[in-house]
């Protein structure tokens, strides 16, 4: 499964589409967000809601198939407020799957920046992505996934966006930055556009939403985990109190 | 983000968490482009940066990403002027925005009451 016609000398094309889709019962923040992704993906495919179910990988494959996809983002609500994103390549995989804090959207973030649609983004990494396999695998995927690509029927030729995708703290923060043109390239300034959110990967899978699991992340609490510590803490202190 | 519920992470790092190595990198090279992709089909800008962050400082924490991002974007213009392709765009080149009129003018109209906010308050 050799995509581009890399080899052989021939010319290499880009060919990535990218489908994106969310679960049932998404709330209208974690929505937004979404559409703010995919009006940033010139190169994908917004379908309908899925069900989160234990069968959603089967549904979500076939989804993909269907529409003629590579990748796949899957943004998974769960109870209302934990937001899952899903990064999974088609039909082969890899996957991964990442629990998203600090979500800001286009619109509810005050900023000024605004850019071409479809202009394609630099992506900007920081270095620590090159320390550990997985980092890298991510970056490799992140690359494929958010880099629009060359001479793509709905991509403008300039360039005035950026893109920064930096590890601090073993989560992956996303921004988004206008490039303003003030003459020259040692006068440029750059104003936040957005969305914001930060990654934390949770688990990375062979396949495509599921297979042999090749990284767990060994410091991840679950969200439901974290209440239910929440909840016994203050039933301690009203035992305590009672006593 | 205020009342989004506080991330707890370990403190020890578990022992029984999967790190399959050599999984991951063969999965890595399966899905890598060829090596001998130009640079112009990936946009990729490598930032080194100089210490480590504290992620709590949020001032601190914004400026280094708005740091990469600025110093990629002077990068990927200096190496998209050697191919002989524009960067920026023509200031006559108008065309769809990320975010339409009307979202920009909520923005601008919210700027200005702050403004006017602050001339009062003086």
């Amino acid at each position: 499964e050799k995509r581009g016609g890399g080899g052989g000398g021939s010319v290499f094309r880009n060919k990535e589409k990218v489908l994106v889709t969310c679960s049932r019962r998404i709330n209208s923040r974690y929505r937004h967000l979404m559409l703010n992704v995919v009006s940033l993906l010139p190169h994908c495919k917004k379908d309908n809601k899925v069900e989160s179910k234990e069968s959603k990988g089967a549904t979500l494959n076939e989804l993909v198939e269907l529409r003629n996809c590579s990748y796949c983002l899957f943004f998974e609500c769960r109870k209302q407020k934990d937001l899952y994103l899903w990064m999974a390549r088609c039909p082969n995989g890899p996957s991964v799957k990442f629990l998203v804090n600090a979500v800001h959207t286009m619109e509810e973030l005050k900023l000024t920046g605004n850019h071409l649609k479809g202009s394609r983004p630099i992506l900007t990494f920081s270095m620590n992505f090159n320390k550990d396999p997985h980092w890298m695998l991510l970056k490799e995927m992140i690359t494929q996934i958010f880099g629009t690509p060359k001479d793509h029927r709905k991509s403008k030729p300039f360039y005035d966006h950026v893109f920064a995708f930096s590890i601090i703290d073993d989560h992956i923060w996303f921004r988004n930055y206008q490039v303003v043109n003030q003459g020259g390239i040692e006068e440029t300034t750059l104003v936040e556009v957005g969305p914001r959110f930060c990654l934390n990967p949770i688990k990375i899978f062979g396949g495509s939403f599921g297979g042999p699991t090749l990284y767990e992340n060994p410091f991840y609490i679950s969200p439901n985990q974290i209440r239910a510590l929440e909840k016994k803490k203050k039933a301690g202190k009203f035992a305590k109190k009672v006593k | 983000a205020d009342s989004e519920p506080e991330e707890v992470l370990l403190d020890e790092p578990s022992k029984k968490a999967i790190y399959n190595r050599e999984g991951i990198i063969e999965k890595l090279e399966d899905i890598c482009w060829p090596d001998n992709v130009q640079w112009v089909h990936k946009l990729t800008i490598d930032h080194n940066e100089e210490q480590e962050v504290d992620v709590n400082d949020d001032i601190v924490r914004e400026l280094a990403f708005y740091t990469q991002a600025l110093e990629g974007t002077r990068q990927a213009f200096a190496k998209i002027q050697s191919l002989g392709v524009p960067f920026f765009r023509p200031p006559d080149y108008y065309a769809e925005m990320v975010k339409t009129d009307g979202h920009m003018l909520k923005v601008k109209g919210r700027l200005l009451e702050e403004k006017k906010k602050i001339e009062e308050a003086e």
